[in-house]
């Protein structure tokens, strides 16, 4: 018995010590409380460089939780501070905001009050977006209301979902192409034809019925990777990592009542657009099979109008939808050139 | 829900059995009911916290032993929340020899705050921190844990055990959002039994 006690506490101490060996977060962070939800913001990086990059993670419902353990992050974070929000009903935010609150407006007023305290927080430091997927609309949603883009310097846009009426076609007919290209390879061929036949009825992608099924089918593309064997750096953080950090098993399960009741359905922003005068990079995967490179193109247009000069285009010749990874080294000299120069 | 219909069945089928014997069984005194406990909670094994608590029997036999836990404890989630909880549960522990399986059903209630400075919107549209009040969560739990008896093999009164926890936690954002916890556990006896 007395052998039992001794090894239990041994195995006791060393697991209590482990907790305070390895750090998987440096820096600092806090919460944002609206409406219903407690949102965290985690900070990492250069924090001394004054210049924020706000991050506006993907979705609905997706994280910035698990793209701050990336190395891109990392990479990027030792010239600049990077502020990571989970979005109501996303990631690690917490509380139990009503299905009334997930509208286009909650999320915008919620970033504003991010906006708002890094200001306060951190002494007013310059803050740029940096917005993927759905992040890029919410970025153009929030610089194309009031005057709030007053209060950001520069806008990187990366694959946004800005106009789904006119880009869930496009990316409907990108399934179509290759459902059609599996069918004469021979691959999964029973598969492929249901995919190609159903969405060459042109289904109605305002319904989340039509949505959801559109979305299974995608998620077998390589609408998100061009190459999906391609070794890239995902996040650096596994089980033992999770256990040590700030993550929890809510990143996995948080956005299952986000993601069915929050319709962007109908989302499109590119007339609003036109009011943003923030100096903006537009960057995009010529694969792209979510937001197609038309999309891109819809972006760099809309943003500011045709005689905006403060925009510019990159296109990322070798990537999809997941370009920071596909491309990571010209992403990274990108975004930093971009940076730098505003 | 299968494997909780199904843990509740064993559950009840052993405190059935057990009852039964139980009928016959010499009288047992509160002291010998009655036990103590200390234990480490790690949610997730790293996020470290500790949970006091008490165990009863409420019934026995020999191979079989029905208790009722009572627990208040609390663990600690840098950078994310710190927690308090309130739990009782009710388990069935087959003993083999000095050793035993324990599989216990319980409910409780969860108290989190966030682990951070929380800020919101002012009346008068600026921003300002906020009263930390925490939130209210309703925290169903099962554990499966292995121990060893040492007022089975003679004089000791300790008890150590060792195993995972599952509890739930809601509403958190209108899902039950599960948590794994591992416990480490000592229970001390008053009494022999």
């Amino acid at each position: 018995m007395k052998n039992l006690i001794i090894s239990t506490s041994i195995i006791l101490s060393i697991v209590l010590v482990a907790c305070e060996k390895e750090n998987f977060f440096e820096g600092d962070h806090f919460f944002v409380r609206s409406a219903g939800a407690e949102m965290p913001v985690y900070v990492k990086g250069n924090i001394q460089s004054g210049i924020f990059i706000l991050f506006l993670h993907g979705g609905p419902g997706g994280n910035a939780s698990l793209p701050s353990f990336m190395p891109v992050s990392k990479e990027l974070e030792k010239d600049y501070a990077f502020a990571y929000w989970d979005q109501r009903g996303s990631g690690l935010s917490m509380g139990n905001p009503d299905a009334s609150s997930f509208t286009v407006e909650q999320f915008v007023d919620d970033l504003d009050l991010v906006v708002e305290t890094i200001k306060l927080r951190y002494h007013n430091p310059r803050l740029i977006f940096y917005g993927i997927s759905w992040g890029g609309a919410l970025g153009s949603a929030y610089l194309s209301t009031l005057n709030y883009q007053e209060k950001v310097a520069g806008f990187i846009c990366m694959d946004s979902g800005h106009n789904l009426m006119v880009g869930l076609p496009k990316s409907v007919e990108f399934v179509k192409e290759y459902a059609q290209k599996q069918i004469d390879q021979g691959i999964d061929a029973a598969y492929w034809t249901e995919a190609r036949d159903w969405c060459a009825t042109v289904p109605d992608m305002t319904k989340k019925e039509n949505y959801f099924k559109y979305d299974s089918y995608l998620t077998n593309t390589n609408a998100y990777r061009k190459d999906p064997n391609q070794e890239v750096q995902g996040p650096e953080v596994g089980a033992l990592g999770t256990m040590h950090s700030y993550l929890s098993l809510a990143v996995f399960f948080n956005g299952q009542y986000l993601v069915p009741r929050f319709n962007i359905l109908e989302l499109n922003l590119s007339a609003d657009m036109l009011r943003i005068k923030t100096p903006t990079l537009v960057i995009w995967g010529r694969n792209d099979g979510v937001n197609t490179i038309e999309m891109g193109y819809d972006a760099f247009n809309s943003i500011g109008g045709p005689d905006f000069q403060e925009k510019e285009l990159v296109i990322l010749e070798n990537s999809a939808h997941e370009g920071y990874i596909e491309e990571q080294e010209l992403f990274i000299r990108t975004f930093r050139r971009f940076v730098n120069n505003l | 829900m299968n494997m909780l219909r199904l843990t509740t069945l064993i559950l009840l089928l052993c405190s059935l059995l057990v009852s039964a014997q139980e009928r016959n069984d010499t009288k047992i005194t509160l002291e010998e009911r009655l036990a103590i406990k200390v234990e480490y909670f790690g949610e997730l094994v790293l996020h470290p916290g500790l949970s006091f608590g008490s165990d009863y029997t409420v019934a026995r036999n020999r191979w079989v032993r029905v208790h009722w836990n009572t627990d208040l404890g609390g663990y600690w989630h840098r950078w994310n929340n710190t927690s308090v909880f309130l739990k009782t549960s009710i388990g069935s522990r087959l003993a083999m020899g000095a050793f035993f399986a324990d599989l216990n059903l319980g409910v409780g209630y969860l108290h989190l705050w966030a682990a951070g400075v929380v800020y919101q919107r002012a009346e008068n549209g600026r921003v300002e921190k906020a009263t930390n009040l925490g939130h209210a969560h309703f925290m169903p739990n099962a554990s499966f844990l292995l121990g060893w008896d040492g007022t089975r093999q003679g004089k000791q009164l300790w008890m150590v055990h060792l195993g995972p926890e599952v509890y739930l936690q809601y509403p958190y954002n209108h899902v039950f959002l599960p948590h794994v916890a591992v416990k480490v556990g000592f229970t001390y006896k008053f009494k022999q039994q």
